[in-house]
């Protein structure tokens, strides 16, 4: 597996679109599960790192990330969708911009038989509001990447309880590692997508 | 300005590139414009992009004016740069250059990764939409065939109703003035019950079609939830007991007020009980459940028949869709059920009962009762 990590992380790296997705391919052949977390996810980390030792730019490690974002987007037209599965929203919360591993979860969480929807980033809360009383999830996930949105998670996490009380709600991300899903408020915390997609399995009516 | 005062500023060794043009020419300039392109005496014109003349042109003749341009700036790339446009005398005009830099390329970048995740999203939406809609195509058609089987299904249920009523009246008829008071009463309970049906049938068929048209309004307030339950109970004991069906009420309720329209709870619990007696078997029990938190009550009837296929578990809930092999039913009760049961804000769902049978789980919110109706 590292030698498609190396090999992913070269091609994002150099902004090799073409190459990028052959590898991706490969990945996706053994499963969604391996190529997001076993070899997308972690040749980002390894990205990250590249910028933390003064090894690449933010510009670098910025065209790698919107490379991978668009070498995943391809993907979509030939996912199969589970559209009469059970419903689920997966967001960020507002102000949030860190998507790409919300929208990997929410992926996973589909590719699991969920009909998922994905609602991204920078959503206005009162937009979410409305959009999950109008689908009426099993459950709402929230993913928050920054410790200083969580306030903001504590907010959508108490209008959700009042606009839609028996919808189940999530939190994942990086953010919440170190906070306990009660103290906020949710039903449950995800460590990581494969955790969600295990945990929230129990709720599939 | 005056000319000498114009030269010092030129002299000046301000970073900022400044040139004076006359008729498109660069008649002078500070060594920060020189450096950039070169020696005066030059036209302006090659050094910008084609558009670009046109936008100088317009700032020049409309001075004091600034604009955005491309230029070519020691070199064949072209660069986006600012520039600021001053009269000065006998047609001459200064030009000062600022670099739309760093701050101008971040912005455009913040945006373009913002736009780039947008794509990935919409590719996404996309996508799931578009099996959504092959989903709801194949649906529309499978209800297209529905629709037609329930059309036969229930003009061959009317039919029989009527021909009870047919053959009950021929038998009074026929009997002329002979007929016994037990002939005539039992000739009399086939009548009332062949009406009785129909009327049942053309009940079920306007609910569905008035919750579709979302016409159905809810006369909610606090309502026994016990009382309801026991009413409608005590209604299909008959039915039940002629199948050899029990049915048996687990009362574990706290506090049985619930805001709610009581004739339609009493008809969702109703419904829920006719499926379940329909799928019961001589010596089967039907057990309806009733158990409460603060926010909501919860009701759960629970039958010993064959269940429900984990495919069919979303769908019973839709129209004209019925479990295999049961005749008897128009695919309705359970699709009016769950109308009723969401105007009230409620869920409905349906599961495995254990060891066999189906489940049937309605919450319903203590006080959540919506009184208009469905949109």
């Amino acid at each position: 597996m590292s030698r498609l990590i190396d090999r992913f992380r070269t091609a994002i790296l150099s902004g090799d679109f073409p190459a990028a997705l052959a590898v991706a391919r490969e990945a996706r052949e053994l499963g969604l599960p391996v190529l997001y977390e076993q070899v997308a996810a972690p040749a980002l980390v390894q990205v990250g790192e590249l910028w933390q030792q003064g090894r690449i730019s933010v510009a670098d490690e910025h065209i790698a990330s919107a490379l991978t974002q668009s070498v995943l987007a391809s993907f979509y037209p030939s996912f199969v969708w589970a559209v009469t599965g059970p419903k689920g929203i997966v967001a960020c919360v507002p102000g949030e911009r860190h998507e790409l591993g919300a929208r990997m979860a929410a992926d996973l969480i589909a590719n699991d038989g969920w009909n998922l929807i994905y609602v991204g980033s920078d959503v206005p809360l009162e937009a979410l509001l409305t959009r999950v009383v109008h689908e009426d999830p099993v459950f709402v996930g929230l993913s928050v990447g920054m410790p200083e949105r969580l306030p903001a998670v504590r907010e959508a996490i108490a209008r959700l309880r009042v606009a839609a009380p028996h919808c189940k709600l999530v939190i994942g991300g990086r953010a919440v590692a170190t906070e306990g899903a009660l103290a906020l408020g949710a039903d449950l915390t995800a460590s990581s997508a494969s955790g969600a997609v295990e945990a929230i399995r129990r709720w599939k009516r | 300005m005056t000319r000498k005062l114009l030269e010092q500023l030129l002299d000046s060794h301000v970073s900022i590139p400044m040139l004076v043009v006359r008729d498109g020419v660069i008649v002078s300039q500070n060594a920060a414009a020189q450096a950039l392109h070169g020696e005066a005496g030059r036209p302006i014109g090659p050094l910008l992009d084609a558009r670009s003349r046109d936008k100088l042109a317009h700032a020049i003749a409309t001075a004091p004016a600034s604009c955005e341009v491309q230029a070519r700036l020691g070199g064949d790339d072209l660069v986006t740069v600012r520039i600021a446009v001053v009269a000065l005398e006998a047609g001459e005009h200064l030009l000062l250059v600022a670099s739309v830099g760093a701050e101008y390329s971040e912005r455009m970048a913040t945006q373009l990764l913002a736009a780039n995740d947008q794509l990935a999203n919409l590719t996404r939406e996309l996508s799931r939409r578009s099996a959504e809609l092959d989903a709801a195509r194949s649906r529309f058609e499978s209800l297209a065939d529905l629709r037609e089987h329930f059309i036969s299904m229930l003009a061959h249920d009317v039919r029989g109703a009527l021909q009870g009523i047919v053959l009950s009246a021929q038998v009074l008829e026929d009997s002329n003035v002979n007929v016994s008071p037990e002939q005539l009463r039992s000739a009399a309970g086939r009548i009332r019950r062949s009406g009785a049906r129909i009327a049942s049938l053309t009940d079920k068929v306007l609910d569905a079609a008035r919750s579709e048209a979302g016409a159905i309004v809810l006369d909610a307030h606090p309502t026994s939830l016990r009382g309801v339950t026991a009413e409608t109970v005590d209604t299909y004991a008959p039915i039940a007991a002629r199948a050899e069906v029990g049915i048996e009420v687990v009362d574990r309720l706290d506090n049985e007020i619930v805001t709610a329209d009581p004739v339609r709870l009493g008809q969702v619990i109703g419904n829920l009980l006719e499926n379940a007696l329909r799928y019961s078997r001589a010596g089967d029990v039907v057990t309806v459940e009733l158990t409460d938190a603060p926010e909501y009550l919860r009701i759960v009837v629970r039958d010993q028949g064959p269940g429900i296929a984990a495919d069919l578990r979303q769908r019973v809930f839709e129209r004209f869709v019925r479990g295999a092999g049961r005749p008897g039913s128009l695919g309705l009760g359970l699709y009016v059920a769950r109308q009723l049961v969401e105007l009230h804000g409620g869920h409905i769902h349906v599961e495995d009962a254990v060891p066999r049978g189906a489940k049937f789980v309605i919450e319903l919110p203590r006080s959540r009762g919506r009184t208009e109706p469905l949109a």
